[in-house]
C-alpha cells in the first residue's frame, strides 16, 4: 500500500488524532491536486480502532485496514483514502 | 461537678431529606437511566414498611405475620402492575426478587431446566452476559445491525436454546421486534429494565427481568416475572419470591408503590416523553454541525437519547455540561472505568467519541430540555475551540 504520509498521533487521545484525520481531509479537499489520497494515521488511544472507521463512514472516506508503523514502534496504523 | 459539653446535634442531610419528605429530581438531571429520586408516595411507603416490616418474614410471631403481609402485598401489586404492562396474566406466584441484576438474569437462566445453550444480542448489558458466560452453557452473542435491531436471521435453529434479549436497549433506545423473536419458537428471557412503566412491554417473553430503578423505585431489587406458560422453576429456595431469601422488604415495597402510581399517566407521559426527546434531537441537529445519533428513530424507549460529538473528547463534554448544571451519561471510552467504548456503540459500529446519552427523568419539561440544548451547543462550542477544530 502506497500512503501518501502518516500522521503520527501516538500519545494523543481521543479527539485529537480524528481531528488530525478531518483536517488533512479539509487540506486535501482545499488542494485540489489529486484525484486520490491515502493518509496513514498512527495512534495508539483505543478509540481509535472504532472511531477512525467511524469517522470514514460518515465523512465519506474510505477505510482501508489496520497496519504496523513504518518504524515498527508502538501504536497501530489505520490507512484511510480520499477520493472524489 | 463534671460538665459534659453537648454539641448542636448533627444531622446528616440524608436524614433531614427524610424528614421533610422528598428530594425533588435537580432540574438538569437528564440521567434517569443511572437511578431516580424517589417520589413522595415512594419515600412514604419505603418509610412506613422500614417502620413495620422489619422482622423476619418467616416468623410465626405477628411481627413477622406483619412483614410478611407488607412482602406479599407488594408482590401482588407488582404482579398486578406486571400484567398490566404486559397483557401476561400473572399470579403473586409468579413473580421473584433478586438484588442485583447479574443474580437475577442468572437465576433467571438456570431455572429453565430443559435448555443446553444460550443465545444473546451482542448489545445485553454486561451484568447479563456476564450472567450467560457463568452459567457454563454453550453460549453464542447474536449480532445486531447498525440500528441495534437483533438479526432474526442469526438465531439459531437447534432446540433447547434460550434466547436472551432486551426488550428495548438501554444505552441507544431501540426496541427490539419480541413477537418476530417469539415465532423462532425458542424460550425467551427478556430483560425489559428501563421499559417497564415507560412502553407497554407486551406479552412476548418466557420470563422477564427489570430493574425497579427504571419506573422510579429504589436501587437493589429486580423483578423475575415468570410466564405461566413458560416451564421454569425457581433454581434455589425462594421463600416469599426472595431467591436466596435476601428479603428487603422495604424496598419491596417503594418499588411495588412506584409502580403502581406510575401506571395510570404512563401512556401520556409516554407520549409526552417521545415528543421531548424528538424535539432534542431535531434541536440540536440543527445547531451543531457534526453531531451523529445512534439507534432507531422510531421504534425506541420514549426517553432515551444517544448522540456522538464529533471532534470533542466525552469526557470533557461531561464534565463541562456538568458544571453547566446538567447530568448525563457516556459511552465513550474516556468515561468508562475499564476505559474502553461501550460494547453496544462498538456492536453497532457507532461513533465512540463524544458520546452523550441523555435519559429524561419521569415529569421533565421542555423548558429544561431546552435549556439543556442551549449549554450543549456552547459546550461543544467551547471544546471545538480548545481542540483545536
Amino acid at each position: 500500500m502506497n500512503v501518501d504520509f502518516w500522521l503520527d498521533e501516538r500519545g494523543r487521545r481521543c479527539p485529537i488524532p480524528v481531528i488530525a484525520l478531518a483536517r488533512s481531509q479539509s487540506q486535501w479537499l482545499k488542494d485540489e491536486q489529486s484525484p486520490t489520497q491515502v493518509v496513514g494515521v498512527l495512534a495508539d488511544d483505543p478509540a481509535a480502532q472504532y472511531d477512525i472507521p467511524a469517522w470514514c463512514r460518515l465523512k465519506g472516506a474510505e477505510f482501508l485496514g489496520e497496519t504496523t508503523p513504518p518504524d515498527e514502534g508502538e501504536g497501530t496504523g489505520y490507512l484511510v483514502r480520499f477520493s472524489s | 461537678m463534671i460538665r459534659r459539653s453537648i454539641p448542636a446535634p448533627f444531622v446528616p442531610a440524608s436524614t433531614v431529606a427524610a424528614m421533610t419528605g422528598v428530594v425533588p429530581t435537580p432540574a438538569g438531571f437528564l440521567d434517569a437511566v443511572g437511578g431516580l429520586p424517589l417520589t413522595p408516595q415512594t419515600a412514604l411507603a419505603f418509610r412506613r414498611a422500614q417502620e413495620l416490616a422489619w422482622s423476619d418474614p418467616a416468623r410465626l410471631h405477628h411481627l413477622g405475620k406483619q412483614a410478611a403481609l407488607f412482602s406479599d402485598t407488594a408482590r401482588a401489586s407488582l404482579a398486578s402492575s406486571i400484567t398490566a404492562t404486559t397483557g401476561v396474566t400473572l399470579t403473586a406466584e409468579q413473580v421473584f426478587f433478586a438484588p442485583s441484576a447479574q443474580l437475577a438474569a442468572g437465576w433467571a437462566i438456570s431455572g429453565f431446566r430443559a435448555i443446553t445453550s444460550i443465545a444473546h444480542s451482542a448489545i445485553e448489558t454486561l451484568a447479563v452476559i456476564d450472567a450467560c458466560t457463568e452459567s457454563g452453557l454453550e453460549m453464542r452473542a447474536l449480532s445486531v445491525d447498525h440500528l441495534g435491531h437483533l438479526n432474526i436471521a442469526s438465531v439459531p435453529g437447534q432446540n433447547h436454546t434460550l434466547l436472551v434479549v432486551q426488550a428495548a436497549n438501554v444505552e441507544i433506545g431501540t426496541t427490539q421486534d419480541l413477537r418476530e423473536l417469539a415465532d423462532c419458537g425458542h424460550p425467551i428471557l427478556v430483560d425489559a429494565s428501563q421499559c417497564v412503566g415507560r412502553i407497554a412491554v407486551g406479552p412476548h417473553w418466557s420470563v422477564l427481568i427489570a430493574d425497579a430503578r427504571g419506573w422510579g423505585g429504589p436501587a437493589g431489587l429486580i423483578v423475575i416475572a415468570v410466564n405461566p406458560t413458560a416451564g421454569w422453576a425457581p433454581p434455589i429456595a425462594a421463600p416469599g419470591g426472595w431467591l436466596g431469601s435476601s428479603s428487603n422488604i422495604a424496598t419491596l415495597v417503594a418499588a411495588a408503590t412506584a409502580l403502581e402510581v406510575l401506571l395510570p399517566d404512563f401512556a401520556q407521559e409516554q407520549e409526552l416523553a417521545l415528543a421531548l426527546t424528538a424535539h432534542l434531537r431535531s434541536r440540536v441537529e440543527a445547531a451543531i454541525p457534526d453531531v451523529v445519533f445512534s439507534g432507531d428513530p422510531q421504534n425506541r424507549l420514549p426517553h432515551i437519547l444517544n448522540c456522538s460529538v464529533l471532534y470533542v473528547s466525552g469526557e470533557a463534554l461531561i464534565s463541562d455540561l456538568d458544571r453547566r448544571g446538567f447530568a448525563v451519561a457516556s459511552g465513550s471510552a474516556c468515561v468508562a472505568d475499564s476505559d474502553r467504548a461501550s460494547h453496544v456503540l462498538v456492536a453497532i459500529g457507532a461513533f465512540t467519541g463524544g458520546n452523550v446519552r441523555i435519559s429524561l427523568p419521569f415529569g421533565c419539561t421542555q423548558e429544561t430540555v431546552d435549556r439543556f440544548v442551549d449549554a450543549l451547543i456552547e459546550s461543544v462550542a467551547l471544546l471545538r475551540i480548545e481542540a483545536g477544530r
